[in-house]
This record gives structure tokens, C-alpha cells and sequence, in this order.
């Protein structure tokens, strides 16, 4: 396999990814001066182009690090009117009513995410059984950074929520030492699927397919604060059959999407 | 323009960890890596030499040099805690291929960078004129023993020895280590950036090369514990010149480590094309 900067940003390309995983807004961390930002839709948009992404789902910084209903009624007024843009919100379980959450819908939401370590609360059913069984009912796939919540919490929200799709994620802190773990979630709970930024560990990814199958990882680069073509790097210079690539740059993630109920 | 400009890996590994499970990732499927990437050389630091079972990681490693003609190639390990720690690496480097440079790693050795324990290697580099690589990282409040590596712990060694060439492997780890990595770069001018680890800041390739030089770049995939895929994306992909990326890639490690690329295998040319 010879490949060439351009060679590799052609193949990229016709992947046509859909990123699961994207962000409007900036972090309260450390930065690098050359890190990009993107502070409006059209940023992301023109981050998107640079990195041959063809459309993504989008959170806002200020839903996980603020307020997360301000940080979703931004982002969902952000992306309005974008087509390669698909916005994706931030849940709470104490301010979340199955009627606002179906307002959510309706706007256009077709990702949930829930960070229980940052926003305090417990994934368990007597805390947020309302909200995730809401979550079932609308088929809204929800991302969870493994770092949010124990593994064990993780495993009964797929047992007793079979029919809600589970994306697990990494953020920061990737997914290389827990594969034992997930692993072992993955082989007993179909409805869970891991997030392919955070599965950076030697063949991890195809290891993966070949376990489990290509549907049940989803692309997601964590753009703008991960280099998107760590996830893509795996992907182009994988030699999984191109319907296995295909699934996971975009068929998952559109099938996952068109799930979703009103 | 489309000359093969030569890969080398300078931070990479061989062996196992007990922390997590590895598929393949034995040095036969790290050859069978490397040939479909196209990465002509990776210099390793083997799992179980920083564990301490140093007949077990020598054996292997070279078992490894002769399966791949000379591709793969080795760090000694410096265990500042092993008193007889700088007599087995003299021995090493006495030896010469595989072994082409020394690693530390304060963390993983539960020692301070800036301990004098260390002195030994420093020293060995020197006087052997051997790349010096040590793991660096960020303070981080999930793994303490990370800041036993923070880049500016390595300042006063590198005031004493400013002729070894010595790597930073992951560049400081995260931002703030890596604020502070380029920072020693500028200060010192022996002192050089690799990628290695999962380090996936967006922009840190353009950063470091725009800090400290191209020149003073090194491709690193911490294989194989990491896929190299990650790291190739992001440097074939980076808004750098053609020549920036040349250097990166191989350029700067065969300069460094004095290195010469093997003939072509059986399997076909190598290179990564380094071009627009």
C-alpha cells in the first residue's frame, strides 16, 4: 500500500464519513495556539471540509461544561439550516420531562448524551430510569464517555434498556485499557457500540469487526479537539472488506439516526 | 514529485503489558503491520526490559532483528532502581544492532526525571553518542506517577549533556506538557519532539513543528500498544510543508539514530510518499 498525502485524503473522501461526535465551543483546559476552534456552524463546517468529513452530529462545549439546556438550545439555533450539520444534545435526569425531551426531537436531536460523573447523578433506573426509558421510547441513541460512569452502570442501562442504542466514547482518555471490559459488554448486549476515536489500541478496530461485526462501531472523531485523522487513519489504511468501511464511516450512524422515534 | 521517502518509527515497542489484552502485536504481525504501511524501520523498547526481565527482552529482541533483516531495531532500558542497571546497557550498546539508543521512564520506574539516579544514562549517551529517549507526560490527576515525567524535570540534565540527542517521547503527553516540551526545544537545542503515545491534540504536528522545527520532529506510534494507523493519518494529513513531512516521517530518525534503510524486502519498495 503506497499512499501519498493526496492519495489518502481521496480515499478519506470517499468514505463520505459521518462524524457522530463534534463539538461547537471551546474547553476550560489548556489549549495549543494551533489548535482550531469553531465558535459558529459555519467554523465547523469549513473544519469539516479540511478534513474530509462529510457531515457530522454536533454538541456544544457549554452543554457539558455549563448549562446543558443553554448549550443545547445553542447548538440546535446553530445548526438550523445546515445540512451536513445534525444536532446533538446534552440530558439531565432532573430537568429532562418525556414532553421536552420529545420538543428535542421534534427540533431535530437524533443524538443524547449523558455525563453522570460531571452533572452528579447515577445512571441507575432509581435516578434516571424516567429519562432513559424516555430515551427507549424515542430510540435516541445515547453517547456516554467511559469515564462518566463505571462499567457496571453501563452494563445494566444496556440489560435493562434493550432496545435503547448505547455509544460508549473515550474523550480524553481513550479506551486502550479497558478492553477486557468492554469486550465482554459488547459480546452480551447488542445494543451497545463503541465510538471509533477512542479505539486507538494495536488492531483494536478490526479486531472489533472481526469479533463482532463492522455495525457495531460508529465513527466519531471528537473534531475539533482530537485530530480527526487518527480515527480516519485507522479506517483508510484498514483492510476490511469496503461494506465493513462503508458501515462504519456513515451506514451505522444514518441507520442509527433514521431510528429515531418522534 | 513522488520519491518514497523512508519511515522509521523512533518510539515504539515490543512484549506485552499485563494491563490490557493485545490482538497479535507479536514482532511476526508488527512486520506484517509495517509492510502494509509501508514503515521501513521502528526502533522498540521491549515491555519486559522495562519490567525488569531483561534476558527474556533481549532474546526477543533479537529474534525480532533477524526475522525482519534488520527492520526492527531496539532501545536498552536505564532502570534508575537496578544497580547493576548502566553495566547492562554499556554491554548493550557495546554489542551494537539491534540496540541504537537508550530509554528511561520516570513513571513506569516510579523516579523522578531530575533524580540523580540517572546519571548513568545521560552519561552513557554521551559517551556512546546514542539517542537518549525518555517518556515525558503531563501532570494529570488520574495517574500521579506522570508527573514524574513532566518535560521541565529533564532541564538540568540537559544544561550538563547538550551533546546527547534526546527525544521527548509523546512531546509532554497533553497540552500542558506540551506547552512545556516546546519549551525546553527552545532552550535547548539537543532536545527533540516525537509523537508517539495518544497524544491526538488537532494541531499539535503543526505546533511542534512551528515551535521547534521540523527538524526536531520525530514519527512515533507507541506501537504495540497503539495503532500506528493513528499517527500516519494525522501526519500525512498535517498542514505542513512536503519537506517538514519528509523529516518527520524518517528523515530526522535516520539522521539521529545515523541509521541506513535496508533493501527492499521480498514484499515490494517501501515509502510512504511524502508529497502534496
Amino acid at each position: 500500500m503506497l499512499i501519498s498525502t493526496n492519495e489518502y485524503l481521496g480515499s478519506l473522501k470517499a468514505l463520505r464519513i459521518f462524524d457522530a461526535r463534534c463539538w461547537l465551543g471551546g474547553a476550560p483546559g489548556p489549549r495549543l495556539p494551533a489548535e482550531p476552534r469553531a465558535s459558529a456552524a459555519e467554523d465547523l463546517v469549513r473544519l469539516l471540509d479540511r478534513a474530509g468529513i462529510e457531515r457530522a452530529v454536533v454538541f456544544h462545549t457549554m452543554a457539558v461544561h455549563g448549562s446543558p439546556s443553554l448549550g443545547n438550545e445553542t447548538v440546535l439555533r446553530q445548526v438550523a439550516g445546515h445540512e451536513r450539520l445534525v444536532p446533538g444534545v446534552v440530558l439531565l435526569p432532573d430537568e429532562m420531562s418525556p414532553q421536552a425531551l420529545s420538543v428535542l426531537v421534534e427540533r431535530g436531536a437524533r443524538l443524547a448524551s449523558l455525563y453522570p460523573a460531571s452533572h452528579g447523578f447515577s445512571l441507575d433506573a432509581w435516578c434516571s430510569g424516567d429519562l432513559l426509558g424516555t430515551l427507549e421510547k424515542h430510540r435516541l441513541p445515547v453517547v456516554i464517555p467511559h469515564t462518566e460512569a463505571p462499567w457496571s452502570a453501563i452494563e445494566r442501562l444496556c440489560r435493562e434498556h434493550p432496545a435503547l442504542p448505547v455509544l460508549v466514547e473515550g474523550g480524553q482518555e481513550k479506551l486502550l485499557y479497558h478492553n477486557r471490559t468492554f469486550y465482554a459488554l459488547m459480546a452480551q448486549h447488542d445494543n451497545l457500540r463503541l465510538l471509533l476515536h477512542a479505539l486507538i489500541g494495536w488492531r483494536m478496530v478490526d479486531d472489533l469487526v472481526n469479533r463482532f461485526g463492522p455495525e457495531r462501531l460508529v465513527f466519531a472523531s471528537h473534531l475539533p479537539f482530537q485530530d480527526p485523522h487518527a480515527a480516519a487513519g485507522m479506517l483508510v489504511w484498514s483492510d476490511m472488506p469496503p461494506e465493513a468501511k462503508e458501515r462504519i464511516a456513515h451506514r451505522n450512524l444514518e441507520a442509527l439516526i433514521s431510528g429515531v422515534q418522534p | 514529485m513522488s520519491a518514497a521517502a523512508p519511515v522509521i518509527d523512533a518510539h515504539a515497542h515490543l512484549g506485552f503489558s499485563s494491563r490490557f489484552s493485545v490482538a497479535g502485536g507479536d514482532a511476526a504481525d508488527i512486520l506484517r503491520m509495517m509492510r502494509t504501511l509501508r514503515v521501513d524501520m521502528a526502533i522498540c523498547a521491549h515491555q519486559a526490559e522495562l519490567q525488569g526481565h531483561r534476558d527474556q527482552a533481549h532474546s526477543e529482541l533479537m529474534e525480532a532483528f533477524e526475522l525482519s533483516g534488520g527492520r526492527i531495531l531496539a532501545y536498552t532500558v536505564f532502570n534508575p532502581w537496578h544497580e547493576d542497571s548502566a553495566r547492562w546497557v554499556e554491554q548493550r550498546l557495546e554489542q551494537g544492532l539491534p540496540y541504537v539508543g537508550i530509554k528511561i521512564h520516570p513513571s513506569f520506574h516510579q523516579c523522578s526525571a531530575d533524580d540523580e539516579s540517572y546519571r548513568p544514562a545521560w552519561e552513557l549517551a554521551a559517551t556512546r553518542q546514542v539517542p537518549l529517549l525518555s517518556h515525558t507526560w503531563d501532570r494529570v490527576p488520574h495517574n500521579p506517577s506522570q508527573a514524574l515525567s513532566f518535560p521541565t524535570l529533564f532541564a538540568g540534565w540537559l544544561e550538563r549533556f547538550p551533546q546527547v540527542a534526546f527525544i521527548m517521547g509523546h512531546s509532554g503527553g497533553r497540552p500542558t506538557g506540551h506547552l512545556a516540551a516546546v519549551e525546553l526545544a527552545r532552550r535547548f537545542g539537543n532536545v527533540h519532539l516525537d509523537l508517539a503515545g495518544d497524544c491526538y491534540t488537532w494541531g499539535l504536528t503543526e505546533f511542534l513543528v512551528a515551535e521547534a522545527g521540523a527538524e526536531r520532529v520525530l514519527f512515533g506510534s507507541d506501537f504495540n500498544w497503539i495503532d500506528p494507523r493513528t499517527h500516519l493519518g494525522r501526519i500525512i494529513a498535517a498542514d505542513i510543508s512536503t519537506d517538514a513531512r519528509r523529516l518527520i516521517l524518517g528523515g530526522n530518525a535516520l539522521r539521529l539514530f545515523r541509521l541506513q534503510v535496508p533493501t527492499e524486502d521480498k514484499e515490494g519498495s517501501h515509502g510512504i510518499h511524502a508529497e502534496d
